[in-house]
């Protein structure tokens, strides 16, 4: 997997606003002039709505210049932080072929897809992700709104849209770190009984590399991709045993189509959203997770009274192992 | 008292052991010594007993050895464990006849020299304290077998597996003891000096032992400084490091940052894991930093 990299630190060129609206028709009403001027400009527009959404714009608009990004899979939808690291990546190839780039996002419950704290979590971590990145993103709330998703909408949104549709800076706004203190990212669904458990201390990270590139292999990874997930697991067991007072558990599963790791470490999370920016090339450290979270399908970080936990998971492939 | 040399200056006729502290430095020397005969176009049987083949054929791939070449030709043979077993009497006997007919099929089949080695250990667990005795017994055999032929034996000791009296006692038994410094080896990483502001580094950096990486190349860079290295090149070769993380890869490229303009430091052979993460912390950017093919042996 190919994995972007800068040499210097850029400048903050996200533009993060909220709306709120009562009607489709009220929801075009805001949509629309935003689309017209950015086409004025010559900036592609990015639409993460509905489908009956989609089609009410395309109507009013028409088709060209629309792009639409596609709902998060299923096994993502408790991830917040992983979604936003999915629509970070996507938005990127964009932002790269054509430069800044327009993005309306739309909340409504009835679509099913985030529930409240993963939309929290979701609207957080993108304003770490997309930090550096020339997107003017607009998130259009349905009013009324989950009473702990309208606090946090104004949280998350350094800038509000008026119903006349011009943005003020928003007073309410907090750093993601707060939003997550206040919100906090929670725990993945359950899956079981792990396949494999091994408890580990910094001289036993080489067993969790063996114990993991041989469930990846045994789950058809490619070569490339047994070394990634490895890579990835070990990055983030790493920092279990630096920060979780020397010992971290790992379980494994291999499940469907899927292989899952947890590694689960008795230290406190002082940042509630690790990895979700790539650090200054000057710093040293904080790297390891930037990376983890680029090789994995999903890689969650949540903290409960037992200390910190992060799940990282991978699609099985349909790679032969070579016969030894 | 055994005469000692390094691997590269074992000649025909040496009887030798090697006593090796971790399992790096025990595939340096196997795949030293094997590499060195199969260059010298001798035959070259190995006894597994440890079941080594696996790691010692990747070491030698990493060393850029062709040894699918070597094992279709017959050149380099691997005989399975149970071909080293020298537990008992009979056993014993068996070993000292596949020895006697490795040798004179490799002679027969037109090779100036053979080359054997073995990997005792397994007799260790086998039968305990009267291990030193059989193998002295076995040695003595093979010693006859070989006298006067073009024969190079290296007997393999794992010190993990014995005591130190024993290793004393099977030390005798050889008349060359094969010595492969380090500058470190912790059991899963092994640094050793390749050359002037050379160094080789094999096996795994991680959490546990990643410190050393960046105070390891500010010294080589402190020596080069120092002397007269009229290349400006630090050279670190990389062809048997199999796993590094993100922090230490990342120190090697900004290390390569924190060097004076006169001089860069010099990857070689760097596998592709480790490659695709030097790119993703940025080494393409570091003007200091360059990464080369291994060199031709």
């Amino acid at each position: 997997m190919r994995v972007q990299n800068t040499r210097v630190a850029l400048p903050r060129r996200f533009s993060h606003r909220g709306a709120l609206y009562n009607t489709q028709s009220e929801l075009v009403d805001l949509a629309v002039p935003l689309i017209e001027q950015a086409r004025r400009r010559g900036a592609p527009v990015v639409l993460a709505v509905a489908t009956s959404t989609e089609r009410l714009i395309r109507e009013v608009v028409g088709p060209s210049g629309l792009v639409r990004l596609s709902a998060p899979e299923p096994e993502l939808r408790r991830s917040g932080q992983t979604v936003a690291v999915r629509r970070a990546r996507e938005l990127r190839e964009l932002t790269d072929r054509d430069g800044p780039i327009v993005v309306i996002a739309q909340h409504d419950p009835d679509m099913g897809l985030l529930d409240v704290r993963t939309w929290v979590e979701t609207d957080a971590a993108m304003n770490i992700a997309l930090t550096t990145m020339p997107v003017t993103m607009t998130c259009l709330y349905r009013d009324p709104l989950d009473p702990v998703l309208a606090a946090a909408a104004r949280w998350n949104h350094p800038m509000w849209v008026r119903e006349d549709g011009s943005a003020l800076e928003n007073p309410d706004h907090r750093e993601p770190a707060d939003v997550l203190t206040a919100c906090p990212a929670g725990a993945p669904a359950p899956l079981g009984p792990a396949d494999r458990e091994l408890t580990f201390t910094p001289w036993q990270l080489t067993d969790l590399r063996e114990v993991v590139g041989g469930a990846a292999r045994a789950a058809g990874l490619s070569p490339e991709r047994t070394d990634d997930f490895v890579l990835a697991v070990n990055e983030v067991a790493g920092n279990a045993v630096e920060h979780g007072y020397g010992t971290g558990l790992l379980q494994l599963w291999l499940r469907d189509r899927l292989l899952t790791c947890e590694v689960h470490d008795s230290g406190v999370l002082c940042d509630p959203l690790p990895g979700l920016r790539l650090p200054h090339p000057a710093e040293h450290r904080g790297r390891g997770v930037w990376i983890a979270r680029q090789l994995c399908d999903l890689l969650h970080v949540w903290a409960d009274h037992d200390g910190t936990h992060v799940r990282l998971q991978t699609a099985r492939g349909s790679h032969v192992p070579d016969p030894v | 008292m055994s005469l000692t040399k390094t691997v590269a200056e074992i000649a025909p006729g040496d009887h030798a052991c090697a006593v090796v502290d971790s399992d790096e430095q025990h595939w340096e020397v196997a795949a030293g010594y094997v590499s060195a005969g199969l260059v010298r176009r001798e035959k070259v049987v190995y006894f597994d007993g440890e079941g080594s083949a696996e790691p010692l054929l990747r070491r030698l791939r990493e060393a850029d050895v062709n040894v699918d070449e070597a094992v279709d030709t017959g050149q380099l043979v691997v005989l399975p464990p149970e071909a080293a077993d020298a537990s008992d009497e009979r056993a014993t006997e068996a070993v000292r006849s596949q020895v006697r007919e490795s040798i004179e099929d490799a002679l027969r089949e037109g090779y100036r020299a053979v080359r054997l080695t073995d990997e005792p250990s397994a007799v260790s667990r086998a039968i305990g304290h009267s291990a030193v005795h059989r193998l002295g017994e076995l040695d003595r055999m093979i010693h006859e077998v070989v006298r006067d032929r073009p024969v190079t034996m290296l007997c393999q000791y794992d010190r993990r597996h014995w005591s130190s009296s024993d290793l004393h006692q099977l030390g005798e038994l050889h008349p060359v003891e094969v010595i492969a410094p380090a500058l470190y080896d912790d059991g899963l990483l092994r640094v050793t000096r390749r050359a002037p502001f050379s160094t080789r580094v094999c096996g795994e950096i991680d959490f546990s032992n990643r410190d050393l990486v960046r105070g390891m190349i500010e010294n080589e860079l402190e020596r080069a400084l120092r002397a007269t290295n009229e290349t400006g090149e630090v050279a670190v070769h990389l062809e048997s490091l199999r796993f590094a993380d993100v922090t230490s890869v990342a120190e090697f490229v900004q290390a390569a940052e924190g060097f004076p303009q006169s001089h860069r430091l010099v990857l070689y052979g760097v596998q592709p894991s480790v490659r695709r993460l030097l790119d993703r912390c940025g080494a393409a950017f570091s003007s200091q930093l360059e990464i080369r093919d291994r060199l031709p042996r």
